[in-house]
This record gives C-alpha cells, sequence and structure tokens, in this order.
C-alpha cells in the first residue's frame, strides 16, 4: 500500500494532475505560436519562486484578451501575448497580478497604445 | 491541499490539508490527519487554522512577509485514545523569499484547554529555517530549493485531576535538513527532523527521528 501512495505522489510530482496535464498541452502549443514580440511587458515585483508564480499565469490566463504568458524569473519581467483584436487595460493587469499576490512595478505597452478592456 | 506523510511514534499519520485563499492575504485551512491510514485507518484531531499576512514588501525577485496564525486543534478521543480538551493556536511568522535565498522564523504556541481533569502542559515552539535555490531554473523548469531548519520546542508538565506530572514536558532542540522541489503547481517537500539536544522531564522518554514527505497542488 505504501508503494502505491508513493507512485501515486511520484506520479503527481512529475505533473500527472489534470492541471498539469493541460498546462504541458499549452506548452507545447506556445512553442509554435507566440508571436516575435510580446504586446505588454510587466516588470513585477516578488516574483521569487515559480511554484508562486504559477498563481499569476493563471491570472493573466484568465483574462480574456490574453493569448498567452510567459514568467521570466531571473528578469522579473512577465510576457503577455493578446489575441487579435483584443486589449487589456492597465487597470485589469494591476488587478490581477495584485489578486495574485505580487505587485506592479511597471507596464510596457508593444507598440505604446492606450489599454483599453 | 497539502498531503503529508509522518510518521509519529511509529504510527503512520497523513495530515491532509486544504487550503483556501480568501484573498492574497487570508488563507484558512482545514486539517484532517488520518492514521494509520494503510492499517486501521482512522481520522484524527481534526485542526482548523487561520494565517493573515497582514505585512509585505515586495522588490524585484524579492518577496517578505509577516503574518499572525491561529487556529483550534479538536482531540477525538475514540482516535487518539484519553486526551485533553481543544489545542488553541496561535503564532508569529516572518519570511523572506528571493530567488537565490530564502529565511524564515516563527513563534508558536499550543495551549490545551483541559478536559475530564486532563491538562497537557502548554508549547512553546520556535524556529528558524535557511534555505538556498542552487540553480535560478526559470519558470517552466524544476525548482529546488535546499533548507535546514532548527526548531525547539518547549512543554509544560501535565496535570491530571490537579496533580502534576513529573515525568512529563520538557526541551527538544531539533535540526532538520529539507527539500522542496517544484514544478509548477505541484510541490514536493522532504525532510528528516532530527533532535539533537533534548531534556525531557521523563528519563525514560526520547524525542523520536522524524521523517515527513508532502505533496502540495495548488489551483
Amino acid at each position: 500500500m505504501n508503494r502505491t501512495l508513493f507512485v501515486l505522489l511520484a506520479g503527481f510530482a512529475f505533473g500527472v494532475t489534470p492541471a498539469a496535464a493541460q498546462d504541458a498541452q499549452r506548452d507545447s502549443t506556445e512553442q509554435v505560436a507566440p508571436a516575435a514580440h510580446p504586446d505588454i511587458v510587466m516588470r513585477v515585483d516578488g516574483l521569487a519562486c515559480p511554484f508562486c508564480a504559477h498563481g499569476l499565469e493563471r491570472k493573466l490566463d484568465a483574462l480574456e484578451a490574453t493569448e498567452t504568458v510567459e514568467i521570466r524569473l531571473n528578469e522579473g519581467l512577465v510576457l503577455l501575448y493578446l489575441r487579435d483584436e483584443h486589449s487589456v487595460s492597465d487597470q485589469a493587469l494591476t488587478k490581477a497580478v495584485t489578486d495574485a499576490g505580487f505587485v506592479v512595478r511597471a507596464i510596457e505597452r508593444h507598440p505604446p497604445t492606450e489599454g483599453t478592456d | 491541499m497539502e498531503l503529508e506523510l509522518e510518521s509519529e511514534g511509529g504510527e503512520l499519520v497523513v495530515p491532509v490539508e486544504l487550503l483556501y485563499g480568501i484573498t492574497e492575504e487570508l488563507t484558512v485551512t482545514v486539517v484532517l490527519p488520518f492514521r494509520d491510514p494503510f492499517e486501521n485507518g482512522r481520522l484524527g484531531s481534526v485542526g482548523l487554522r487561520a494565517k493573515w499576512r497582514f505585512a509585505t514588501r515586495f522588490s524585484p525577485g524579492r518577496a517578505d512577509a509577516v503574518a499572525a496564525v491561529g487556529g483550534i486543534t479538536v482531540p477525538r478521543s475514540s482516535a487518539d485514545g484519553p486526551q485533553a480538551g481543544p489545542v488553541i493556536i496561535a503564532g508569529l511568522a516572518a519570511g523572506r523569499e528571493s530567488r537565490r535565498w530564502y529565511y524564515f522564523a516563527g513563534v508558536r504556541t499550543a495551549i490545551h484547554l483541559a478536559d475530564e481533569g486532563n491538562d497537557p502542559g502548554e508549547q512553546l515552539l520556535l524556529n528558524v529555517a535557511w534555505g538556498v535555490r542552487p540553480w535560478l531554473t526559470e519558470y517552466l523548469a524544476p525548482d529546488l530549493v535546499l533548507l535546514v531548519e532548527a526548531s525547539s520546542r518547549t512543554e509544560g508538565r501535565t496535570r491530571v485531576n490537579g496533580q502534576t506530572v513529573d515525568a512529563s514536558g520538557g526541551e527538544v532542540l531539533s535540526v532538520a535538513p529539507a527539500f522542496l522541489l517544484s514544478y509548477r503547481n505541484v510541490m514536493l517537500k522532504g525532510g528528516v527532523q532530527i533532535p539533537v539536544w533534548e531534556h525531557l522531564n521523563d528519563a525514560g522518554r526520547s524525542e523520536d527521528v522524524r521523517i515527513l514527505a508532502a505533496l502540495e497542488l495548488h489551483w
């Protein structure tokens, strides 16, 4: 029985949970889908560990305009690729980051435009 | 959700912790410890805890936080044998996590409420931890943190029907090497808590080495 549980734990650890499977599927898409330049680059404070950053990815993913989220921990950056014909306001971005437990230091848009919802 | 494996007095305990973040600062946890789950599995003392992160400071690649913790554990006498009443837990914790380093310190007290004349001594627990992330991997890579934790537990003497039990309570100092291994929303924790000094009032009692393995899933 102990072995069964250990195998179960190991299975979780290697990402066979439903959420992890979805993430893995999306990862494979992300590698080919992103545009050359992100639409939005956010400098986010408090990004220290990948496990904590997962909540941030989920919050930003939940925004309707989001196509892909890329988190660069070592640079403290979050790159957002938006769906075509979609935009997102600074307020919505700030709320998503704050709700995830982090703080936005700066938001930069490419090309620079005023964000709208 | 956090699932742990602990060995306690030779008995395997699997506390399942269900955590819910009401806000980004306030988290509540229900602890359901399943004792000896593979033989005569039964539910141990159920706990309810709250953690309020009341002070935070964020900077690039770093998060500092101070939190108050409180809770109550309700013993189930049928599962745990003769027991005292509920246990009130209160404490403070402070931590700093950066890309490379990890620091944590906490103080906690557990106050047993007497029940049927059985009044276990209060506990004071102190712990400090230091950790390092040897490889600064990016978000989509497995992340490893190595930790060393030092903890002390001071326990007062038990009173039964108003009489102090001399052979009870004492102090224990332990050191625990541990690790955290995470990939996205899945974290595996492991460690061994080794008593390095003890002054227990019961000469026949000795603190056991404890092994901890835990799995945390984050939704």
